[in-house]
C-alpha cells in the first residue's frame, strides 16, 4: 500500500442559520448564557471541530448506506452486505475509518489507512477582522421557551449562544490517496458534504440551528463548485 | 422499494412565509431611549458607543450621567437626536400616534409618587428577533417547530383525551406520552431551519393593546346605553414584521425517514425510535394538521373580535376571502397557516377546550384605539411553490397601504449617513489642513535657523561674536523682577567677553568694543545695564578699548 498524494479540500462554511456546537458546562455564571459554545482558549473567537464535521458527514452517508444501525459501521456489517451497500459500506470506512476492528489484519489490509483528516474551521480571517472593527459580538444569544399546551404559558425560559447566521469559517480537509484508490471516494465524500447541507450541524438541528453551505469549494487549489452545485446525493 | 437501492432518507423541503397579521417574535431585547432616537416618524437604532460626539457634547453626556437622573439621560438623547441618528445601524417605521408620544412624553415626569420617587415611562420597545450582524429580522424555527408541535399533538389527542387527568403540571407527561420525548419525539426528524428574510423586510414600532373581553366569560359583547362596554387593558410598545409582504421569508425544511427495513438491533426502541404513528410521513400531513388547528382558530377568534367591533374590518374580510380562494391547497397540505410568536393568545398554543382566555392582545397604532386593530401572528407558509401566488398577491397588494416604505427609509438614513461622512471628512480635512500649515510654519522656522547658523559659520570668530550677541540680546526677554534669569543671562554675556579680552587680538577687541558701546546696550535693552550690572559691563569695555 503506498501513498500516492494527498488532496487538500478546501471552503468557505458559511452558516445559514445561528450554529450552536456546546462547549460543555465547566463553569456556571449566574445571569450568564446557560449553553455556550465551542471557543479558541486563546483568541476567544468560535470554531468548528474537526469532529463535529466527520462524526456527523460519516453519519449520514451510513444513513444513506441504508445499513445504519446504533454504532458506527465496521467489519460485520461490511461481510454481511452485499454488492452496492457493500462498496458504499467499504467508502465508509475508506473514508473514515475503521478504529474499531484494527485487531483483524486483513480486514485492515483490505480497507487499508484512515483516507480524510478533518481540520478544525476556524472563523475566517476577515470575517473576524470586520466584526471588529464594527464592535459586533462573535455571537448571539436566542431566549427560547417552552410552550405548555395545557396552560398555554411560556415554561423553561433560557438563552443558547450561537454563532449568527452569515458567519464564515475556513473549512479544510485532506484526502490521502493510496495505490488503488478511484475517483469515487471523493464523490462519495462530496455527497456527504452535501447531506450535511440538506440536514444540520451542532445542536437543536430541528429548530431551525445549523444550517449551512459551502462555498468556493476547491481541490488542491482548483475551483470545483460547480462540480460540488451539482452533486445528486441520492442520485444512483 | 428495494433494499439496497440508495434511498432518499432526507427529504427536502423549500419554505416561503408570508406574515398575514403583524408578527412579534421576541428576542428577549429592548430598544431603550439610551439606543434609540425617533425622528420624522422612523426610529433609529444605534450603539451609543459608535456617536461623533464633539468634546462639548461628551462633557454635556458625562455631566447628565453623572447626575444620575433617568429623565434627563432620556432628553440627551432625544436632544442630540441627530447626532446619535447619524450613526444608527438600523432604522425602522414607527406608528405615527407612538413618535407623537415620544416627541411629547420622553423625558418627562409623569407621576411623583409621596415618596418622592418620580415616576415615567422608561419607553422601552420589545424588539423582534434579528440576527445581530445585519440588524434583519428572522424568524426562529423554534417558532414554527412549536406551533406545528402544537397541531400534531391536538391531532394526537383527538378523542383520547381524558379531561380530568391532565391539568398543567402533568402537561409535558401527557405531551411525551402521545409524542415520545427527546429520541423518540416523532417531531425530532423534522429539521427545519430558521426562517430568513428575502431582501429587506419591513417592521414597525406599534402598540399592543390587551382588551379585556368586558365581563362576559361566554365573550359577547356588552352593550350599556348603546356604546360597547368594553375594559381596556395595558398597552406596550412591540417591533413588529409587518403583514402584506408577499414571500417575506424563506426556509429550507428536511424531514428525515427512518429506513429501517434492514432491522439493525437497537437496545431499547421505546426510548430511542419514535414510534411509528408519530413519525411524520411528509410536510404535507404536517401542513394538514397546521390548517385543521389553526383554520378553525382563526375562524373562532376573529367571529368574536368581528362580533366586538375590534379587528379593522378590511383585514378581515380580505384575509376570509383570501383563505377561501386558498383553500384547495390549504386542504391538500401544499400551504399551512400558523401562528407564531407572541400575543397569539393561549387558545392558538393549547389543545382545544383547555385554555380560556378572557383577553386578547391587539396590534394597534394608537394606544388608545379600540377599533381597527389587528390580531397578532398569522402568516401562510408555502411549501414548494411551483409558481407565484396570484391570489396572495393580491392579498398582498391590498393590504399593503399601511406599509412603510422600507426603501425610503433605509434610503434615508444611507443619505444620513453619507452627509454625516461628508461633515466628518471635511472636519478631517481642515485639521489635516492646519497640520499641513503647522508642519510648512516649523519648516521655515527649520530652515531660517539653518541659514543663520550657515551665516554664522561663514563669519571670523569676532563677527560671529557680535552676531551671536546682538542676536541674544535682541531675544533676551527682560523682565526685572525675574533676578535669576537676569543674573544668568549677564553672567553668560560677561564670561563670553572676558574670554574675547583674553583671546581676541586688540583689533578685534576694538570691534566689538564699538559693537556693543553702553550707549547702545542702554538702548537695546532698557532697564537692564544698571547698579552692579553697569559697572561690570563697563569695566569689561573698558579693557576690550585697551583702556
Amino acid at each position: 500500500m503506498q501513498l500516492k498524494k494527498i488532496d487538500i479540500l478546501e471552503a468557505k462554511l458559511v452558516l445559514q442559520t445561528g450554529l450552536h456546537i456546546g462547549a460543555g458546562d465547566s463553569e456556571i455564571h449566574i445571569g450568564g448564557i446557560d449553553n455556550s459554545v465551542i471557543k479558541h482558549p486563546v483568541s476567544g473567537e468560535p470554531y468548528i471541530p474537526g469532529s463535529s464535521l466527520k462524526g456527523k458527514i460519516r453519519s449520514l452517508l451510513e444513513w444513506k448506506s441504508g445499513a445504519v444501525q446504533e454504532a458506527p459501521l465496521g467489519k460485520k456489517e461490511y461481510d454481511s452486505a452485499k454488492d452496492e451497500e457493500q462498496t458504499a459500506i467499504k467508502q465508509i470506512l475508506q473514508l473514515f475509518g475503521i478504529s474499531g476492528d484494527t485487531q483483524s489484519e486483513d480486514f485492515q489490509k483490505e480497507i487499508g489507512h484512515t483516507r480524510v483528516s478533518f481540520w478544525d474551521c476556524a472563523l475566517n480571517k476577515d470575517y473576524a477582522e470586520r466584526l471588529r472593527s464594527d464592535n459586533l459580538p462573535f455571537t448571539e444569544a436566542k431566549s427560547e421557551n417552552r410552550i405548555n399546551r395545557i396552560a398555554g404559558t411560556a415554561e423553561h425560559p433560557r438563552q443558547t449562544e450561537r454563532v449568527p447566521a452569515g458567519a464564515e469559517f475556513d473549512f479544510k480537509l485532506t484526502i490521502k490517496q493510496f495505490d488503488n484508490d478511484g475517483e469515487d471516494l471523493l464523490k462519495t465524500l462530496l455527497k456527504g458534504l452535501k447531506l450535511l447541507e440538506l440536514d444540520s450541524l451542532g445542536g437543536s438541528g430541528s429548530r431551525g440551528y445549523g444550517k449551512v453551505a459551502f462555498e468556493a469549494l476547491t481541490l488542491n487549489g482548483e475551483d470545483i463548485s460547480a462540480d460540488f452545485d451539482q452533486t445528486q446525493p441520492f442520485a444512483k | 422499494m428495494e433494499r439496497n437501492m440508495p434511498q432518499a432518507f432526507l427529504q427536502h423541503y423549500q419554505l416561503f412565509l408570508t406574515p398575514l397579521s403583524p408578527l412579534h417574535l421576541g428576542s428577549g431585547e429592548d430598544y431603550e431611549p439610551t439606543n434609540y432616537v425617533i425622528e420624522d416618524g422612523a426610529l433609529y437604532a444605534f450603539d451609543p458607543s459608535q456617536a461623533a460626539l464633539t468634546p462639548l457634547q461628551r462633557n454635556e453626556l458625562l455631566e447628565t450621567a453623572k447626575r444620575g437622573d433617568i429623565f434627563a439621560i432620556q432628553r440627551y438623547f432625544k436632544k442630540h437626536g441627530s447626532v446619535f441618528a447619524d450613526c444608527a445601524h438600523n432604522v425602522v417605521g414607527v406608528s405615527r400616534a407612538l413618535a407623537d408620544n415620544y416627541q411629547e412624553k420622553l423625558g418627562q415626569v409623569a407621576n411623583r409618587e409621596r415618596s418622592g420617587n418620580k415616576v415615567g415611562n422608561n419607553f422601552t420597545i420589545e424588539r423582534t428577533a434579528i440576527n445581530p450582524h445585519n440588524h434583519r429580522p428572522y424568524i426562529p424555527g423554534s417558532a414554527f417547530k412549536g406551533c406545528l408541535r402544537t397541531a400534531v399533538l391536538e391531532r394526537l389527542s383527538d378523542g383520547n383525551l381524558s379531561r380530568e387527568r391532565i391539568d398543567q403540571r402533568n402537561a409535558i407527561r401527557y405531551e411525551s406520552n402521545l409524542l415520545g420525548s427527546f429520541a423518540s419525539d416523532g417531531l425530532r426528524l423534522l429539521k427545519t431551519a430558521d426562517f430568513m428574510p428575502q431582501g429587506l423586510v419591513a417592521t414597525q414600532i406599534q402598540y399592543a393593546t390587551q382588551i379585556q373581553y368586558a365581563t362576559n366569560h361566554k365573550k359577547q359583547k356588552v352593550v350599556k346605553d348603546g356604546q360597547v362596554v368594553r375594559a381596556k387593558g395595558v398597552t406596550g410598545r412591540r417591533e413588529t414584521i409587518q403583514h402584506g409582504q408577499y414571500r417575506a421569508f424563506v426556509a429550507d425544511c428536511t424531514l428525515q425517514q427512518l429506513l429501517l427495513a434492514h432491522k439493525p438491533h437497537i437496545k431499547q426502541p421505546d426510548k430511542s425510535l419514535p414510534r411509528k404513528p408519530v413519525q411524520p410521513k411528509s410536510l404535507q400531513q404536517l401542513a394538514l394538521d397546521a390548517n385543521r388547528y389553526h383554520i378553525l382558530r382563526f375562524e373562532a377568534e376573529n367571529k368574536i373580535l368581528a362580533d366586538q367591533e375590534l379587528v379593522d374590518p378590511a383585514w378581515l374580510q380580505h384575509t376570509r376571502m383570501l383563505l377561501a380562494e386558498l383553500m384547495p391547497q390549504l386542504n391538500r397540505g401544499n400551504i399551512m397557516l400558523v401562528r407564531l410568536g407572541k400575543h397569539g393568545g393561549a387558545e392558538s398554543k393549547t389543545i382545544s377546550g383547555l385554555a380560556q382566555t378572557k383577553t386578547v392582545w391587539l396590534a394597534a397604532q394608537a394606544a388608545g384605539e379600540t377599533h381597527g386593530l389587528l390580531p397578532f401572528g398569522w402568516a401562510l407558509i408555502e411549501i414548494d411553490p411551483q409558481s407565484e401566488n396570484n391570489a396572495l398577491q393580491d392579498w398582498c397588494r391590498q393590504n399593503s397601504s399601511h406599509l412603510h416604505d422600507i426603501q425610503a427609509i433605509q434610503s434615508k438614513l444611507a443619505g444620513r449617513k453619507q452627509a454625516a461622512a461628508a461633515k466628518a471628512a471635511a472636519l478631517r480635512a481642515e485639521a489635516e489642513a492646519a497640520e499641513q500649515a503647522r508642519i510648512a510654519e516649523a519648516q521655515a522656522e527649520q530652515a531660517a535657523a539653518a541659514q543663520r547658523a550657515a551665516e554664522l559659520e561663514a563669519m571670523n570668530p569676532t563677527e560671529r561674536l557680535i552676531a551671536d550677541w546682538e542676536e541674544r540680546l535682541q531675544q533676551f526677554d527682560f523682565d526685572s523682577r525675574n533676578d535669576v534669569a537676569n543674573s544668568a543671562f549677564f553672567n553668560q554675556m560677561k564670561t563670553a567677553f572676558e574670554q574675547a579680552v583674553k583671546e581676541f587680538d586688540d583689533n578685534s577687541k576694538q570691534q566689538i568694543a564699538a559693537a556693543f558701546s553702553f550707549k547702545k546696550l542702554e538702548v537695546i535693552k532698557r532697564g537692564f545695564f544698571v547698579g552692579k550690572r553697569e559697572k561690570e559691563i563697563k569695566a569689561i569695555l573698558r579693557q576690550l578699548r585697551g583702556e
